[in-house]
């Protein structure tokens, strides 16, 4: 049972004013900005960073086992033009070389608009958790100040700052929670109830304790976390954290605890529903992938509406699982409060404990924010990008099902590859069907080579049909352009890279002050202090590509019914013209269906989309290793909606595939022969993306139906499955929960690395959603 | 030697034990009226037709290479003694208004496309299972399609309702794991109102299978439909019938849904199935508890 405190909290996160900000952070920052003007950037950013946490109210609530919490108004008319302008005196009269200075990368125009250019960060990483609460932050103070002591950088007045700024910081936070002890204390000494009292004091000692120095106890480590967390993503808008793996690194305080008598395991559950709590209490409402404004809701907040991710069980070395009785109660709190943050991502491997299995199916049956990834694939594919044996096990994920490192690695950054893009240059002798120049309105135009990524406004190589003898011809055209794309978008990354790494210089974030390297280095993430730098290529459109070259294949190769110029001349016409053909590859075999047909492409896609990026590794120029996902996000609509009519009769404009899914609707012979297809992929070759997979709760129901499902998911895994995400809801339900979104406001679904309330969506997602289960 | 299949249904959860495929087999000698696969019941191929789907393009018309189809701007007219059921009208149409009941395999076709899923099947302690229509009554090749899977080492199950002569049962005894026995009613009367027939070679049939030496699993299930065969009054037969069966070790009782209308809607040939309803919840429960009073395995509905 969850406690009926965090009951009534999470009751009224969903009944709250969405507009409900924390307007102190606008005012502090202000205050602070001014304040420390005449410092370098780090200690200026330390400095304001201080200001803010030390002026801030403290925030303790009835009952409650962990606190740390922010305090929120409806902001008046005048204070919402004030902050506007704030952030928008900056961006607005910025010139596109300015903006590239200050974000190096691309973000949502609803992003930018809540984020001072001066003060924010991309967030998306794991900080080093385990050292936080084995050391606490006295030790990092010491360190920092210790390299500073030793005059290690004397002449580097850049790194001097950086060092600075990092002290500020963790002093910063470090009077933060001793301000929590202050007002604990005060409380207790205020209250009259003999139970409150004591809870009261215990506040005050533990955040006494954590002050500066190392946790204690399973709560005492949990409360540090969120300390950091409130302040990193509430007042620094750090957010998409991977707490890495808590299983893991909580296990010693809880044995402790347990053989001290200090606590028991119901307890422990309800130490870690109050943390779960809290996350999903800072998050915003609304969903930023849907791309329609009623939901996106500007309320000034920076903690955006992203989940953070715990990892959970796993393989500790070759043969070692990491599974144990914390790893139980983490999904059971998961199971029981049925949240959108924190999301779980529980790793399988074989031989994985089968109780913990079947609660991981439990949960995922009860359409908790939970998901599996394949330390059987996953590891081997990691190990081919050129992360090293020794950090290999402890990989995590973070917000969009990307892949990381926890605390070796900087934050966000990823791209997407249109995977059938290609098919299109290839198909029309390099030139795009559609003016591929065109920039979506709306969209923050940092620079067009940006907005290529995800959509290639650059023409392919040179070629002509009459070349073309084979399929395995047409595939190495299409590994050309493809190979073609990628290293382009490289050369862009690279080249902003420079740009960043120069602007970079002698800055810090509050991510620097807790990933391993940064302080030692006395430099930023960015540019250079921590030991990976990567980027995710997110394939995208996959079973539009797959489908695509299937038909080709089959329609000139096979069939020979057709010769590749009539089929682009009907991709050509949007296939206005060409009915009888249109009707004839939309009925070819298609990917999702368990056929060798289509699937045999579902590998070869994945293959020369590998085997480019290793060689673009092997080559290593500049900074970033690539590495492979096959994900969309939730984009896969923008996607489509640049790319000419595709030869799976697809027409122009239309959404591509979404992430790992079948074209929508294409899958007819169910589950297991969806997986069968996925199957085909070589998974150890990719390092991440969701798999989405719908099932009528009809089909598993009781006892029964939660073997066959733990059984489904485990035989997905042994034949080489990657990732599987679930939704348990059928259509009849989905078109209620539409229509009466009051009664339904706590109906959470999975839509890619990340939940969402159904009710929150905006209309177009929502009907995505309720046409994928059409089937049933 | 073709088997005529209307179904491949993978993920079945419902039709024994594991993850399961099963495979329907089209042909029925029976005509339930809360039939929930309407278009099994013939023994050939049909055509079926969702009315709402169709814009009277005439695309299937054009398509039809024995032009038995007639289409205008209100009305869509298949002439059936024409029909070779080649299946061009299907793929022609643009808006999925037509699809054929019924796909011809070899055993060999059909075994190839259910050990796809043998993996799942083998981590779930699962397995295929033959249903229809009567699965029975395509006996070879559903014999020939039990031997491969034994031989591949896939527990096999057949679902039935044992309406059939003796040797259609005996034939496939060495190669079934587990038999899925449908028990549709008590009263004489009412079986043959109901169902198209009298139950009495099925009882026999139940009574042959009581008394073999070695027999396969067996699961017994019940529909109940409300009025029709849900009176608590047959419930001594019920158990006078099961009782004291060594292979059976488990009895549902399903409640009647509503899932055949629609299909019998859209059979162009078919006549249109009565909307029925399920019994009362206290109904169930009382089949339910006397059964189990009476040592049956009945599993919790």
């Amino acid at each position: 049972m969850i406690p009926n405190y965090i009951q009534k909290s999470m009751k009224a996160w969903f009944e709250k004013n969405p507009r409900a900000t924390f307007y102190e952070r606008i005012d502090l920052f202000q205050e602070g900005w001014k304040l420390f003007g005449s410092e370098s950037y780090a200690r200026r950013y330390g400095k304001v960073l201080s200001h803010m946490l030390n002026n801030m109210s403290v925030v303790i609530r009835d009952e409650e086992l962990l606190v740390g919490a922010v305090k929120e108004i409806i902001p008046s008319k005048e204070q919402r033009a004030f902050a506007e302008n704030l952030v928008e005196e900056r961006w607005g009269t910025a010139t596109e070389e300015q903006k590239q200075e200050w974000i190096s990368f691309y973000y949502s125009p609803g992003w930018i608009k809540r984020r001072h250019p001066d003060f924010f960060t991309f967030g998306h990483l794991a900080f080093n958790w385990d050292t936080l609460i084995e050391k606490g932050l006295g030790w990092y103070i010491g360190k920092a100040q210790g390299i500073l002591d030793a005059g290690t950088y004397k002449e580097d007045e850049d790194r001097i700052s950086f060092l600075e700024g990092a002290v500020a910081g963790y002093e910063g936070i470090s009077r933060f929670i001793a301000r929590y002890a202050e007002e604990a204390a005060r409380l207790a000494g205020e209250a009259t109830l003999p139970e409150e009292k004591a809870r009261l004091t215990e506040i005050a000692a533990l955040c006494e304790r954590i002050t500066l120095g190392p946790a204690g106890s399973l709560r005492e480590a949990l409360q540090l976390i969120w300390f950091i967390t409130l302040a990193s993503q509430k007042v620094a808008g750090c957010g998409v954290f991977c707490f890495s793996r808590m299983d893991q690194y909580l296990l010693p305080f809880y044995e402790k605890d347990l053989a001290d008598g200090k606590l028991t395991r119901e307890e422990a559950l309800y130490l870690i529903e109050d943390f779960y709590n809290k996350n999903n209490d800072i998050m915003d409402p609304g969903d930023h992938m849907s791309q329609e404004d009623d939901k996106v809701i500007n309320n000034l907040e920076v903690t955006y509406d992203d989940p953070n991710y715990i990892i959970l069980g796993g393989l500790l070395d070759k043969e070692t699982s990491g599974v144990n009785d914390l790893s139980f109660l983490f999904v059971q709190a998961a199971h029981e409060m049925g949240l959108r943050n924190p999301w779980l991502v529980i790793r399988y491997h074989d031989g994985i404990d089968n109780e913990f299995w079947k609660a991981v199916a439990d949960s995922m049956r009860s359409n908790s924010s939970v998901t599996i990834y394949n330390d059987d694939t996953m590891i081997p594919a990691l190990l081919k990008y050129e992360v090293e044996e020794e950090d290999v096990y402890e990989y995590g994920f973070f917000g969009c099902n990307d892949p990381l490192i926890p605390c070796e690695e900087g934050g966000l950054r990823q791209m997407w590859v249109t995977l059938p893009w290609p098919v299109e240059l290839a198909i029309n002798g390099g030139q795009p069907f559609m003016n591929p120049q065109d920039i979506p309105e709306g969209n923050f135009t940092l620079k067009d080579r940006l907005i290529g990524l995800m959509y290639g406004p650059f023409k392919g190589v040179e070629s002509s049909l009459t070349d073309i003898k084979s399929m395995d011809d047409f595939l190495e055209l299409y590994r050309a352009n493809l190979s073609l794309l990628m290293r382009q978008y490289r050369e862009g990354m690279e080249q902003d890279y420079q740009v960043e790494k120069k602007c970079s210089r002698g800055k810090i974030r509050i991510e620097d002050l807790f990933l391993n390297g940064t302080i030692d280095a006395a430099e930023c993430w960015i540019t250079g202090g921590v030991k990976y730098h990567k980027i995710i290529m997110q394939g995208s459109g996959f079973s539009t590509a797959v489908d695509s070259l299937a038909a080709i294949n089959k329609a000139v190769f096979v069939d020979k019914r057709y010769t590749l110029s009539e089929l682009r001349d009907a991709m050509a016409a949007n296939y206005e013209g060409y009915e009888e053909l249109h009707s004839y590859v939309k009925s070819l075999p298609k990917y999702g269906n368990d056929d060798r047909e289509a699937d045999q492409f579902a590998a070869k896609v994945t293959d020369i989309f590998c085997d480019v990026m290793e060689e673009m590794n092997r080559e290593r120029k500049g900074l970033y290793t690539y590495m492979p996902t096959i994900s969309t996000d939730r984009d896969f609509t923008m996607q489509g909606s640049k790319m000419g009519a595709s030869a799976d009769g697809r027409l122009a404009g239309e959404a591509v595939g979404e992430n790992q899914s079948p074209a929508a609707g294409a899958d007819q012979n169910g589950i297991t022969a969806l997986l069968n297809s996925a199957s085909a992929i070589p998974f150890d070759r990719i390092t991440g993306g969701p798999l989405n997979v719908m099932l009528h709760p009809s089909t598993v129901e009781n006892e029964e139906g939660l073997e066959k499902l733990a059984s489904l998911f485990r035989a997905f895994m042994k034949k080489g499955g990657m990732q599987l995400q679930l939704n348990v809801v059928g259509h009849d339900e989905l078109i209620k929960a539409q229509q009466n979104p009051d009664q339904y406001k706590t109906l959470c679904v999975r839509v890619t690395g990340y939940s969402a309330y159904f009710v929150q969506m905006g209309k177009v997602a929502q009907d995505e959603m309720i046409h994928r289960t059409v089937n049933f | 030697m073709n088997g005529l299949i209307f179904n491949l249904q993978r993920f079945s959860t419902k039709d024994g034990p594991g993850i399961r495929s099963t495979a329907f087999l089209k042909g029925c000698n029976l005509n339930c009226l809360w039939c929930h696969n309407p278009e099994s019941i013939n023994g050939h191929k049909e055509l079926k037709y969702i009315e709402s789907a169709c814009v009277h393009c005439g695309a299937c018309a054009s398509a039809c290479p024995q032009n038995c189809l007639v289409v205008d701007e209100t009305s869509w007219h298949w002439e059936e003694h024409s029909c070779i059921f080649c299946g061009d009208c299907v793929q022609a149409c643009p808006h999925d208004a037509l699809g054929l009941w019924g796909e011809d395999y070899t055993p060999r076709q059909l075994t190839d496309e259910l050990l796809k899923d043998r993996e799942y099947y083998g981590d779930s302690g699962g397995g295929v299972t033959f249903s229809g229509g009567e699965a029975l009554l395509q006996n070879e090749f559903l014999f020939e399609c039990l031997s491969l899977l034994k031989d591949a080492g896939i527990h096999t199950a057949v679902d039935t309702a044992l309406s059939v002569e003796w040797p259609l049962i005996e034939k496939v005894l060495p190669v079934t794991d587990l038999f899925l026995i449908d028990v549709k009613g008590m009263d004489t009367e009412a079986h043959l109102k109901n169902i198209g027939v009298e139950p009495q070679l099925i009882r026999e049939n139940i009574g042959r299978m009581k008394t073999l030496a070695e027999s396969p699993e067996v699961h017994v299930r019940i529909p109940l439909v409300k009025g029709l065969n849900d009176d608590p009054a047959l419930i001594p037969e019920m158990i006078k019938l099961l009782r004291g069966w060594k292979a059976l070790k488990r009895v549902e009782l399903l409640s009647y849904h509503s899932l055949g209308v629609d299909k019998s809607a859209q059979l162009v040939a078919g006549g249109e199935q009565e909307l029925l309803e399920a019994p009362d919840r206290e109904i169930m429960d009382e089949f339910f508890l006397k059964l189990t009073a009476a040592e049956l395995p009945v599993a919790k509905h």
